[in-house]
């Protein structure tokens, strides 16, 4: 396929994203994105887990899907080369304006329901044990998030390999604070927290101290 | 004119596009990927509690209604649902329901006057103090007292008393055995709800000994045992147990006991017979 756009990735810059996505501009605790799963999720570790890898799958797959869909259907022919209506519709159309949103969430519905079918077939304990929120993942704001800072909402134009690992590390800072708070609520349960407090209020706070703490993250990338 | 339609044109034919794409490559996956359901399992799982206690004998609700309506599991084998649920089963796949067994949980333990040998501040959670603190009375068969129990219990059914201690509420408890699981003690134990006496004692210690740090222990002196008329109390280890499968209730041990370890039921569970 021709490729008008110049792309500017090399090979340090996945070092760069991976330590942005993971850490400094984590999805939960610097964007306050997904904080329904983060909270919904976290009560055993187990559980959430199991959250954290599906959300990996379903944001790296998003992510490398929405990158073909905007740049192959959305994005005019003049200005990425290729679109499978170029010869249709004419050249300028601006599809990337209408579309966007509504596409990304057909991918992203299409790939919850495939990460849903699976699990009902080679895991049932953990698809009982994530419930609702499986289905919720359609509707987790970090996943359409990540399709959109990798495509428009992004200072530099990202190849589809850079936008595929933003993605996958995306993912893979989710499960981290995951997997924290889980650990950290876990402990919780067994405190004498005032009963006012107990359950998410006292989730909240930790959260918040968590935020502030990842802010430290803050200088690592300049 | 024309370039508006153009757009249009482009976002309906360019969202259908994508939509058979994905709605065909769903439709390989769910040929690929489709599990069988039973439509019998969701209906009895439906008049389970779902709890997940495991006092059926199988891992979880589910996999008892899997196994009634494979035929495999009598309906009546869910203690919490009790006679109710038993029913409802049966009226699923067609059997008769049969008599449910109702249990009850039972604490061991009166913990009276016993002094803290330490000053536990740390998790309040009864396994947490069995990693670090044990024993944490001087009497170490004591109930520690921090509520794992009560935490564990899906129906709310157990409180706390002053002394820390927990208790049942009867009507809620529902036998399912989960806080006699979690206990670390192993000081609640389920019984028959029918039982009416307890012994409320799980001390091993020799009977001189046991008296001095509890006022209401088990010291072993037999006298339960020998008045008992249908030889159901016997002493193992310098503490007297009771056989459910031959224990009346008739409850002419509770007063022979000198320190009231022996707990009387009859008056709280004819009653609660008697409402069901």
């Amino acid at each position: 396929m021709p490729v008008a756009m110049t792309y500017t990735m090399g090979i340090g810059s996945f070092f760069t994203i991976m330590l942005s996505m993971v850490f400094v501009s984590n999805f939960v605790l610097a964007q306050f994105l997904g904080l329904c799963p983060f909270l919904g999720v976290t009560k055993r570790t187990d559980s959430a887990v199991g959250m954290g890898l599906a959300v990996i799958f379903v944001m790296t797959m998003a992510s490398s899907v929405t990158w073909i869909v905007y740049h192959y259907v959305l994005l005019p022919e003049s200005v990425s080369g290729f679109n499978i209506f170029s010869g249709i519709v004419g050249k300028n159309t601006s599809l990337e304006l209408v579309l966007k949103t509504m596409s990304y969430i057909l991918v992203i519905a299409t790939l919850v329901q495939l990460v849903e079918l699976v699990m009902k077939k080679n895991t049932p304990a953990l698809y009982r044990a994530l419930g609702i929120y499986l289905p919720l993942i359609t509707t987790n704001c970090a996943v359409l998030g990540v399709a959109l800072l990798n495509t428009t909402n992004t200072s530099e134009v990202l190849d589809f390999w850079a936008a595929t690992i933003q993605g996958f590390w995306a993912g893979v800072g989710f499960l981290l604070v995951m997997v924290l708070m889980s650990g950290i609520r876990e402990r919780i349960d067994m405190l004498p927290v005032p009963e006012a407090m107990r359950g998410i209020p006292i989730a909240f706070i930790c959260t918040a101290m968590m935020a502030l703490s990842f802010m430290g993250f803050g200088g690592l990338t300049g | 004119m024309l370039a508006t339609y153009g757009i249009i044109i482009a976002a309906v034919l360019g969202l259908t596009v994508l939509a058979v794409v994905f709605a065909v490559g769903l439709a390989v996956a769910t040929a690929k990927f489709t599990v069988k359901v039973d439509p019998l399992v969701e209906q009895i799982i439906a008049a389970l509690p779902n709890i997940n206690c495991g006092t059926c004998g199988y891992a979880g609700c589910q996999a008892y209604a899997e196994a009634v309506a494979a035929g495999k599991a009598p309906p009546n084998g869910c203690v919490p649902g009790g006679q109710l649920a038993a029913h409802k089963i049966a009226r699923i796949v067609g059997l008769e329901a049969g008599a449910t067994d109702a249990r009850i949980a039972v604490v061991h333990c009166n913990r009276s006057g016993v002094k803290p040998l330490v000053d536990y501040k740390g998790l309040q959670d009864c396994k947490a103090v069995l990693l670090c603190a044990d024993p944490l009375y001087e009497c170490a068969y004591a109930c520690l007292g921090l509520g794992t129990c009560a935490r564990a219990c899906p129906f709310g059914a157990i409180t706390t008393s002053k002394e820390g201690l927990p208790v049942i509420i009867e009507s809620k408890c529902t036998g399912c055995g989960i806080c006699a699981s979690v206990c670390p003690k192993d000081i609640i134990t389920v019984e028959k709800d029918t039982s009416g006496v307890h012994i409320q004692c799980k001390s091993l210690d020799k009977g001189a000994i046991a008296r001095k740090i509890c006022q209401r222990a088990c010291i072993a002196c037999a006298k339960c045992a020998k008045i008992c008329p249908v030889n159901a109390i016997e002493i193992k280890d310098f503490l007297a147990r009771i056989d459910y499968n031959k224990c009346v209730s008739c409850g002419k041990c509770v007063p022979e006991c000198p320190t009231g370890a022996i707990g009387d039921y009859r008056q709280m569970r004819r009653k609660k017979s008697d409402a069901a």
